[in-house]
């Protein structure tokens, strides 16, 4: 499978996963470094903005400690998306268990909605935003890591556990879902 | 912003953009949308949510590659580590284990009562029936709890020989069965009568209890 992020010269995943079970830990610094930005990047866009950080550390420490697992059937990369969407659908059911006994206090919502005005750099984006927000979680995986990750709907299709033509038409109706919320 | 017919070629267009598209593709996509005002301004669209989106949020890559070194050279602390997000799965497993103890323990307490005080219904039947008392249920208590009795079966002689002995035999152990399987799931009334008689067991003069009886081969489950 091609590993597009690669600059030439670079060892492989397979490589640095090979030196890592050697132990080599800095193949595991390469790898985390690698990959961190766009784990983080896919985490933030399934809405986990406040524990991004906690979540890319426990993927990755969860990956690392089930590498005798991971058969290279798909990307390591595409695996460490798997983990990582895992790990936000199991903190959103576990928040949302907790919301029923646990009121949201209006500072924690104010804290929320000026974190997202930081990220938020102008109307269009803010628009595009929250045209990306409105897509069903698994609508807003899919098209996350169709355009800002350059996934094939193979590789996505391993990620949110489906078919490669129910990515396809996630895919799909998203797009038409952020062109209409975006006419509107 | 209308949908270009072509869905081969929106399909693609992502990948365009990631420069994912071998040589061939890749010229015969971009010969499309220069020709194409649909799949150019999705194109255009695409391109501004990636750039939109490409921030990535900061992390600390050092400390991530630390813990995923410290994980694996203390590997029981990292599958304690690993277990932790999911801890509430223990929780109710812990809590359903709590449960059925106490459920356990709760039959087993119901069931010594009704062990201890199977004497009491067994006088209420006797004494609207009107016949001797009828042997308690401390003689056999396989009898009462409906376990199969491991004592060699009684002599014929001893088996009750009217059929008024023998319904009032069997009394006994279904007032043991009905307490053994709840109190809850007793009508109204027999739980006033089951009360009255535990009252009155004080009053009741007791008797020697008789053997118990069953119809032999009668499973009183």
């Amino acid at each position: 499978m091609p590993e597009p992020f690669l600059t030439p010269g670079e060892p492989a995943d397979g490589a640095l996963i090979a030196r890592w079970k050697a132990g080599d830990e800095r193949a595991a610094s390469q790898l985390v470094a690698r990959h961190a930005a766009a784990v983080s990047r896919f985490v933030a866009s399934l809405g986990a903005r406040q524990d991004v950080e906690e979540i890319v550390q426990d993927t990755f420490v969860r990956a690392f400690a089930s590498l005798e697992g991971f058969r290279e059937e798909s990307s390591f990369r595409t695996w460490l998306f798997t983990i990582a969407r895992n790990l936000v659908r199991d903190r959103s059911r576990s928040e949302r268990m907790r919301r029923v006994t646990v009121p949201i206090l209006e500072e924690h919502a104010a804290t929320e909605h000026d974190a997202l005005d930081r990220v938020v750099a102008g109307e269009t984006e803010d628009r595009m935003r929250s045209a990306v927000q409105r897509l069903s979680p698994t609508q807003r995986a899919v098209f996350m890591l169709r355009v800002t990750e350059g996934l094939s709907y193979r590789e996505i299709a391993t990620v949110v556990g489906s078919t490669e033509g129910a990515a396809r038409v996630h895919y799909h109706h998203a797009m038409r879902a952020i062109k209409e919320l975006l006419d509107d | 912003m209308t949908d270009c017919p072509r869905a081969d070629m929106r399909d693609l267009l992502p990948d365009l953009m990631h420069g994912a598209l071998d040589a061939a593709s890749r010229a015969e996509v971009g010969r499309h949308v220069t020709t194409c005002e649909s799949c150019a301004q999705e194109l255009a669209l695409l391109r501004s949510l990636r750039d939109t989106f490409s921030v990535a949020p900061a992390i600390d890559v050092t400390c991530i590659a630390a813990a995923v070194n410290r994980a694996r050279n203390t590997a029981p602390a990292a599958g304690h580590a690993r277990r932790a997000p999911t801890g509430w799965r223990h929780d109710w497993r812990i809590a359903a284990a709590f449960l059925l103890a106490a459920l356990g323990v709760g039959g087993y307490t119901l069931k010594g009562a009704s062990r201890r005080s199977t004497i009491a219904p067994a006088v209420q039947v006797a004494s609207r029936t009107g016949q001797s008392m009828p042997a308690p249920a401390t003689s056999r208590p396989d009898a009462v709890h409906g376990t199969p009795a491991s004592a060699a079966p009684p002599p014929a002689a001893a088996r009750p020989s009217t059929a008024g002995a023998s319904g009032t035999a069997l009394a006994a152990p279904s007032a043991g069965l009905m307490l053994s399987a709840g109190v809850n799931d007793l009508p109204a009334a027999d739980i006033q009568a089951l009360l009255d008689a535990v009252n009155q067991m004080d009053a009741i003069p007791r008797v020697d209890p008789a053997p118990v009886l069953e119809p032999a081969g009668e499973d009183i489950l």
